[in-house]
């Protein structure tokens, strides 16, 4: 196969990740591709730099969902937040219901390398767990006597936990006359939900408790590979959070003691 | 070592406790306070519970693992069988119930426990067993999907756990004792216990076959993968050809018999025969494939380095900082998140059908009160008085009315609007009027007046310059003229939309040949 073919094996492979609902599994074509990716360190090669090209980044290749891919900040094909909520005052919430979800799902660090799990949780959950932890934080505060009052004229230092205490959890609510009603946080999960179905990361199993979802293993891959990183950067850049300093143990490395007894079994 | 010391004797008790163990979920179900509450108590909930682990059981075999909403579809049947004069909607919600208590979706760890005795060097002790029933996986493209465990296929699907191997010989060896003798519901039983091992016996090999391709390194192939590999070669391939023998005597039997009830049981009990075959043929599909498997595996595991990731605790360095930082400060990182997890997605390309559907899309959150669309404008309503009056129309209607096909010009036609009469006149404004229906009349050819054969006015632009005080641009030709009738040519009325004309001349080549 010469260069040529390469590169358009290489497209079709980031074009099939690009498309939803195709599996290795489901396509033949899609599977020879996985496999070649696997095998031929050269064709891998020309594949993430296909991906580079569109600003994507090659997570990695999975048996069952193949190619993973992740965005930069300069790529066209990531989501825009402002087109999954127009509102700017449900889009903290919006997101903070994004984050309990993935925090829900995987609650040990170690639930996100388990090529088993599945998480099973529904909108009730997910929104009682935030107010739960929303709580707790009011407490401590009022506790210590920090709980202040955000200026009136700067809404925008209100805290997180208490901008999502403030609305309600259920049903809507009349602000001032002639303003939109604002969605509840429950709703606002909900739309949580619906994204992350119609892109391919979790299913709906039944309306109980306000709809329950079940993930699919690309969610766990996008959070282990991805998004925990990104997050846990922006947090350190706000000096929030450390960033782990010695060289990220992560999963065992292959020794090249193994590597050398693996393979003597077939030379 | 004594066979009636204690400790012998209650290692039986142990693991014959740990296997009813698995059986008490499903009876609890019929004793459960939900049950009651929600007015289902006449549905016999652990025989629907036992029909979804059967069929879980039964779909797996195939491939490797069933959605929950076919199972609950299954269930669902024979609820309805059990309560008839009750709704498609309860009998889905009864069966939905029972399949999330056996996948024991209110347990964090979704797993049962059960308190059993053991006796050992030390003495009697109590441990905590736990078990699964079904459980929640992904399946072949990463989505979940329900297995049954071996807890549930070895207590619940009645196939104790003894060699696989030997058990599934007897089985299929009753299975011939009975079809000689012609007993057919029997050996239809014993054909359904046969089907059953070969699934266990595919469930084994796949599960060897998934662990190695999680890690290369945990299966040792010289030991364990070749040497059960080539045993369950050699097992299925004798069963096929066991199955090829029983399959011709239920053919002979068909021959022989008359009896419609017995032909049809036959009937069925060939096509179980032949779906465990068909079985046995994936089956050594799969275990050919075993070997090179491996090799690719160990090829994939050995040379690719493995992803690195940071090991991030998304409750605590994550979930909780974040709720205290400010609405303004927190959603940088929380979009970072989001925009990570959504990963790339295909963008829209805008065409006509997305158009509409983005304009007949009604906003989610609409808030504002709805006005009334506007009425379309009446201009008989307005204040503002007419340009023209009715007797200048009256002239220009009358003076296009006479135009013949001999032809007129616009200039002489102005003339006339200039001489005194009703509506005319030198500043009368007449003449305006008519430039304005002449162009109209020279943009609006009557085509559809003209095909009928009707006779029309129409303007021509012939070149000549209109030589006038007021107006400029072309002293327009005039004439009446009748159209040659379509109709008459053609034998069928004209299509609504006329196509366009073909391009006539020997280079001339149509359009849309090109594009096709």
């Amino acid at each position: 196969m010469n260069r040529h073919e390469d590169a358009a094996d290489a497209a079709r492979m980031v074009g099939f990740a690009m498309a939803r609902r195709k599996a290795p599994a489901r396509s033949g074509e899609y599977a020879r591709l996985v496999q070649r990716f696997d095998t031929e360190p050269d064709f891998a090669q020309v594949v993430r730099k296909v991906a580079q090209g569109f600003d994507l980044t090659v997570l990695e290749v999975h048996p069952q969902t193949g190619l993973v891919l992740g965005t930069t900040p300069e790529t066209d094909f990531a989501v825009s937040v402002s087109d999954l909520v127009p509102q700017t005052s449900d889009r903290p919430l919006y997101l903070l219901a994004q984050l309990t979800i993935a925090a829900m799902v995987f609650p040990r660090p170690e639930d996100l390398d388990d090529d088993e799990h599945v998480g099973r949780i529904s909108v009730r959950e997910v929104d009682d767990e935030v107010r739960v932890r929303a709580a707790t934080i009011e407490r401590r505060l009022a506790h210590t006597g920090e709980d202040v009052d955000p200026p009136s004229d700067q809404l925008g230092l209100e805290g997180l936990w208490r901008a999502y205490l403030r609305r309600n959890a259920t049903g809507k609510t009349k602000t001032q006359t002639g303003r939109a009603p604002q969605a509840s946080t429950r709703a606002l999960v909900k739309r949580a939900f619906t994204h992350l179905e119609s892109h391919g990361f979790a299913s709906k199993v039944s309306d109980e408790d306000a709809g329950t979802y079940v993930t699919h293993v690309k969610y766990r891959l996008q959070i282990r590979d991805q998004a925990a990183r990104d997050m846990l950067q922006e947090l350190a850049a706000l000096g929030v959070a450390a960033l782990p300093t010695d060289g990220a143990p992560g999963p065992a490395q292959p020794s090249p003691d193994d590597a050398v007894s693996a393979n003597g079994l077939f030379s | 070592m004594n066979f009636d010391e204690p400790s012998t004797v209650y290692e039986s008790i142990t693991s014959r406790i740990r296997a009813l163990a698995v059986g008490s979920p499903l009876m609890a179900l019929d004793n459960s306070k939900a049950k009651k509450e929600r007015g289902w108590d006449r549905y016999r909930m652990a025989e629907l519970a036992l029909i979804a682990i059967d069929f879980v059981t039964l779909r797996t075999d195939m491939r490797p693992a069933v959605r929950q909403e076919a199972v609950v579809e299954h269930v669902a049947e024979f609820a309805a069988l059990q309560l008839p004069e009750r709704t498609g909607e309860e009998y889905r919600a009864v069966a939905r119930w029972v399949t999330e208590r056996l996948i024991n979706t209110e347990e964090r760890d979704r797993a049962f426990h059960h308190d059993v005795g053991y006796v050992t060097e030390d003495g009697f002790e109590t441990r905590t067993a736990s078990f699964q029933i079904l459980k929640e996986v992904p399946d072949h493209v990463g989505q979940a999907a329900l297995i049954a465990t071996d807890a549930a296929i070895t207590v619940l699907v009645h196939a104790i756990d003894v060699d696989i191997a030997s058990e599934q010989i007897a089985a299929e060896a009753k299975l011939e004792a009975l079809l000689k003798r012609s007993r057919i519901s029997e050996a239809w039983q014993a054909a359904q216990n046969a089907q059953i091992h070969s699934i266990r016996y595919a469930k084994d090999i796949r599960g060897r076959i998934e662990s190695m391709k999680r890690n290369v390194r945990a299966v040792d192939w010289d030991t364990e993968v070749k040497d059960t590999v080539d045993e369950a070669l050699e097992h299925v391939r004798s069963r096929s050809a066991s199955e090829t023998l029983q399959k011709e005597r239920v053919n002979q039997l068909l021959e022989a018999t008359a009896d419609d009830r017995k032909r049809r049981q036959l009937q069925d009990l060939a096509t179980l025969i032949h779906e465990c075959w068909k079985r046995h043929a994936v089956l050594i599909d799969m275990l050919m494939k075993v070997g090179p498997e491996f090799r690719r595996q160990q090829d994939r595991q050995v040379f690719v380095a493995p992803a690195m990731h940071t090991r991030v605790h998304l409750h605590e360095q994550l979930l909780q900082p974040v709720l205290e930082l400010s609405l303004d400060a927190c959603l940088g990182p929380l979009e970072a998140f989001t925009r990570a997890v959504m990963g790339p997605v295909r963008p829209r390309v805008m065409y006509l059908p997305d158009y509409l559907e983005g304009l007949a899309q009604v906003a989610e959150e609409t808030g504002r009160e709805l006005v009334a669309v506007q009425d379309e404008y009446d201009w008989s309503q307005i204040d503002a008085p007419s340009a023209f009056g009715g007797e200048q129309h009256h002239a220009v209607d009358t003076l296009l009315a006479a135009i013949t096909d001999q032809g007129l010009r616009l200039s002489a036609l102005l003339e006339t609007t200039r001489r005194p009469g009703p509506g005319t006149g030198p500043d009368a404004g007449t003449d305006e009027l008519l430039t304005l229906r002449v162009q109209q009349l020279f943009r609006l050819i009557p085509v559809r007046q003209l095909a009928d054969g009707e006779a029309a006015v129409v303007a021509v632009d012939d070149g000549t310059v209109l030589d006038d005080e007021r107006f400029g641009g072309s002293d327009f030709l005039l004439v009446r003229t009748a159209g040659t009738a379509k109709t008459q040519e053609m034998s069928q009325p004209l299509p609504a939309f006329p196509t366009p004309r073909r391009p006539q001349g020997p280079d001339t080549h149509p359009l849309d040949q090109e594009s096709a």
